[in-house]
């Protein structure tokens, strides 16, 4: 037995192999991108023969799991929220058909949002698909419940979804675990075309199965431990329980243990679908009214039916957006609690120094691409080169492009081109030539951008596409991607350029170009808007290519420029707002712009900003 | 970072080439060792309705000033006492330069977040930060910040300060870091400062001896010394 501290997504992990998982596949994404890196570091630690992959995007990730589970071995597939979405499909299809070996989908919900599109609910798409979820509240739970969801799923052969919140996945707690073995299982599949490759008339009969695979679940999840509880004392009635699951229920439980209130019974809810009605009812029938507290949406109030002793969402006693952090729960029950007339909790004044720090104010500090960043040198020109232009772009580090004013969409990922594709027949209907930029990243590309490439050639739209090239997932840790040709576990794998792919999507202009050299980036972006208007031209593609300064400083800075600004700085303030680099700052006490000197990396892409000529090397 | 492992080409490797998790602790059953957590009573833990065996502590700043690390640094000495430890950390977008927000809980809890007006610590690598986060703190609670003696609390925030007696303590870190040659240190800087104040249960020598041994290699030397440095000046405060 060892104690350590172990990441939420780092015990998802160790779940995950002590339930004897075989296969783990994985596309990155926060909360989920430290699921896969921490199975490798225990499969290398242990000597384990667990196969790994980054897949190039969560369909493909589950499908790929899913197949290793139809042959009878343990699974999983690790992802963010939003990456369900794209593995919705095959979510929805692998529910019906089912599964032989223990089938796990990893979803990582992300309240707040701090790093989502939205702050959708993937208990909600549990539901959907039909298929068993598990809501872990701490990193502990996350653990139990990985290796739990991998029985389950075997022994009821339906996938089953983990989804851990961002607070459980990005906790860290201290653990005691023991060595790890591999799971010895062969594959063997066993051939049913009229089960696995069903047609409707037979689907309608799987559904049935699935159905009745749920009503055995639901009550399995009233018998196991750890899943679903309460601490009702028997014969006792009370004017007010607190139902709650994932990372609310921890909150819960300490507020009311730090206040004290034995008088407020708390069901759990771990295993929110298929719902624990027994469970429910009772709790129900011992408590006058039930406060719901859940994230991010309303799964368990929902399932809680009797609309006249339900507080929740729905009622409007708790924030229908945003984290239920512990400040905001303390107060949600405290309201609650004078509601209904019962002893409040300990008064929190905290007007005084929110005023305080209204009244302070503060800078705001918004997220900003890193100093010596490639993408900002390809914005920079692209912006130069194209100013009308509309940008669309897509998911990653280069969102923040935004702040040089380089990004103005972002949908989901691969949209920067099929926005781009978009925009233009909605122009080009009314006979105006809109110039369009697209961005989009590596990873990104490989993702999802080839389809709508696709797509864009065959249906005659025109624009620009810069693939901003930094050879890796930078924005969630640093992942390899196809184009670098190393594979998860750090083998060698087949390189897959990009200008290939995009060959391949049909398109006829593909240029490279460092973005570092900004004279150049900008006359192949005006190069690029010449072609896309010749009347035998098309998309461009540009490949903006430079390591991340982050996972690669010494390819990405082979000699560090010193930089400073001269007096012939009229404060002008296009270097700050249209290059924005963090190591250029307004010095009020010399009232011009100057370097930071601890920030700055040495790029020297900012010699070329200055119209005046300010910016120099020293 | 500079005093975290670098990132460079093989980034991805670093996860096979240690053979263990990164935070290594050596206690064990560490619920059964309630008596070890007793030490964490303190007069802050008297905050409203609060356990007295916990402790709460909230780490600030801006991303890329090492916050996590800081916060290792703070969890494993923790560790090292059998003390349970929760932690909270900002992965992700956020990172790219904005506001950073840790949390880390002594003891007992479910969950990893500290409630607002809870926090016994609010360690800040940035004087704004140190603001922002100010609602995190306690009653009576301790604020040590990046800033200028001379200069910190803004004239708005004394009273505020003083009406809940929060003790403050800065010191230019950033400075330090910087004119030791390690300008992206500071952090290790101000858990040196820290060091000097034995805020139970951490010791300097349980703090010192964790830098030593969580530093990766090329790097330990510099962590050590800017540690040092910080610890002296915060002992010149302290005594």
């Amino acid at each position: 037995m060892r104690e350590e501290i172990f990441l939420g997504n780092e015990a998802v992990a160790l779940g995950l192999l002590e339930g004897g998982c075989q296969v783990v596949t994985s596309y990155p994404g926060t909360p989920s991108s430290e699921i896969l890196p921490g199975v490798m570091k225990l499969v290398r630690s242990e000597g384990l023969h667990t196969y790994t992959e980054w897949s190039t995007n969560e369909k493909v990730a589950l499908d790929n799991a899913f197949a290793t589970a139809i042959s009878g071995k343990r699974a999983a597939c690790c992802m963010k929220q939003v990456g369900l979405n794209v593995a919705a499909d095959s979510l929805m299809s692998a529910a019906y058909l089912g599964t032989v070996g223990g089938l796990v989908i990893v979803s990582c919900d992300d309240p707040g949002p701090h790093s989502s599109q939205t702050e959708q609910d993937t208990r909600l798409m549990a539901r959907l698909a039909k298929v068993p979820v598990l809501d872990p509240s701490s990193p502990r739970e996350a653990r139990d419940m990985a290796r739990m969801a991998l029985e389950i799923s075997e022994e009821f052969k339906v996938p089953v979804i983990l989804r851990p919140a961002i607070r459980v996945c990005h906790a860290r707690q201290s653990l005691s675990w023991s060595p790890l073995k591999d799971n010895e299982t062969k594959a063997s599949f066993e051939k049913d075309p009229s089960h696995w490759a069903a047609t409707p008339r037979f689907r309608f009969l799987l559904h049935k199965e699935l159905n009745k695979k749920l009503d055995a679940i639901s009550r399995r999840f009233e018998e196991l431990e750890g899943v679903n509880f309460h601490d009702l004392e028997s014969g006792r009635t009370y004017p007010l329980g607190i139902v709650a699951g994932g990372t609310p229920y921890a909150v819960v439980r300490d507020i009311l243990d730090e206040e004290k209130r034995s008088d407020i019974p708390v069901l759990k809810i771990g295993g929110p679908y298929p719902f624990p009605e027994r469970m429910g009812k009772e709790f129900l029938s011992a408590c006058e009214k039930v406060l719901v507290v859940e994230e991010t949406d309303t799964v368990i109030e929902y399932f809680l039916r009797e609309r006249d002793k339900v507080l929740g969402r729905l009622s409007g006693h708790v924030p229908g957006e945003g984290e239920l952090a512990p400040q905001v729960l303390h107060q949600v029950i405290d309201g609650v609690l004078r509601e209904l007339g019962l002893e409040p909790l300990s008064r929190v004044d905290d007007k005084e120094v929110t005023e305080l720090i209204g009244s302070m104010e503060l800078p705001v500090r918004r997220p900003t691409l890193c100093p010596g960043c490639p993408h900002r040198a390809s914005f920079y020109a692209i912006r130069k080169a194209q100013p009308k232009a509309i940008f669309t772009s897509d998911i990653g580090c280069y969102t923040l492009g935004l702040n040089l004013g380089g990004v103005d969409t972002c949908l989901d990922m691969g949209a920067g081109i099929t926005m781009a594709s978009g925009f233009y027949h909605a122009y080009a209907q009314d006979g105006e030539e809109q110039p369009i930029v697209a961005t989009i990243g590596d990873s990104t590309f490989y993702h999802s951008g080839t389809s709508g490439l696709l797509n864009a050639v065959y249906n005659g739209s025109r624009f620009i596409l810069v693939i901003l090239d930094n050879q890796i997932t930078a924005m969630t840790g640093m992942q390899p991607t196809p184009g670098l040709g190393i594979r998860a576990d750090g083998s060698k794998g087949k390189k897959i350029p990009l200008e290939k792919v995009v060959a391949g999507c049909g398109v006829d202009f593909i240029e490279e170009v460092d973005p570092y050299d900004v004279k150049a980036t900008i006359s192949l972006v005006k190069k690029a808007a010449q072609y896309v208007k010749d009347p035998s031209g098309g998309i461009a593609v540009i490949i903006a290519r430079h390591p991340c300064i982050i996972a690669y400083r010494q390819q990405a800075l082979p000699d560090r420029k010193q930089v400073t600004i001269t007096d012939d700085c009229v404060e002008c303030n296009l270097c700050l707002e249209r290059f924005e680099c963090p190591a250029l700052y307004h010095d009020d006490k010399i009232g011009r712009t100057a370097v930071d000197q601890a920030l700055c990396i040495g790029c020297g892409v900012c010699l070329n900003v200055c119209p005046k000529g300010a910016i120099v090397e020293s | 970072m500079r005093n975290e492992e670098e990132p460079n080409l093989t980034i991805f490797f670093r996860y096979f080439l240690n053979t263990s998790l990164p935070f290594q602790g050596h206690f064990e059953k560490a619920h059964e060792k309630d008596s070890q957590i007793h030490f964490l009573m303190r007069d802050q833990s008297k905050n409203e309705g609060k356990s007295m065996k916990n402790m709460d502590i909230v780490l600030c700043g801006l991303g890329g000033q090492g916050i996590l690390f800081m916060t290792k640094i703070l969890a494993q000495s923790a560790l090292g006492k059998g003390i349970p430890i929760m932690g909270a950390e900002t992965h992700g977008m956020a990172q790219r330069g904005g506001s950073v927000v840790s949390h880390l809980r002594l003891g007992k809890v479910e969950g990893s977040l500290v409630r607002a007006g809870t926090a016994h610590i609010l360690l800040a690598l940035e004087e704004n930060e140190a603001y922002r986060n100010l609602a995190f703190l306690g009653k009576k609670g301790s604020l040590y910040v990046n800033a200028d003696p001379e200069t910190f609390p803004r004239p708005e925030a004394g009273p505020y300060l003083e009406k809940n007696e929060i003790v403050s303590r800065c010191t230019l870190a950033g400075k330090v870091a910087m004119d030791l040659g390690t300008p992206m240190s500071a952090n290790l800087a101000l858990i040196g400062f820290f060091s000097a104040f034995a805020e139970s249960p951490f010791t300097y020598d349980d703090l010192r001896e964790t830098v030593e041994r969580i530093s990766p290699d090329r790097f330990k030397e510099t962590n050590l010394t800017v540690f040092d440095t910080c610890h002296k000046m915060g002992l010149k405060e302290s005594s």
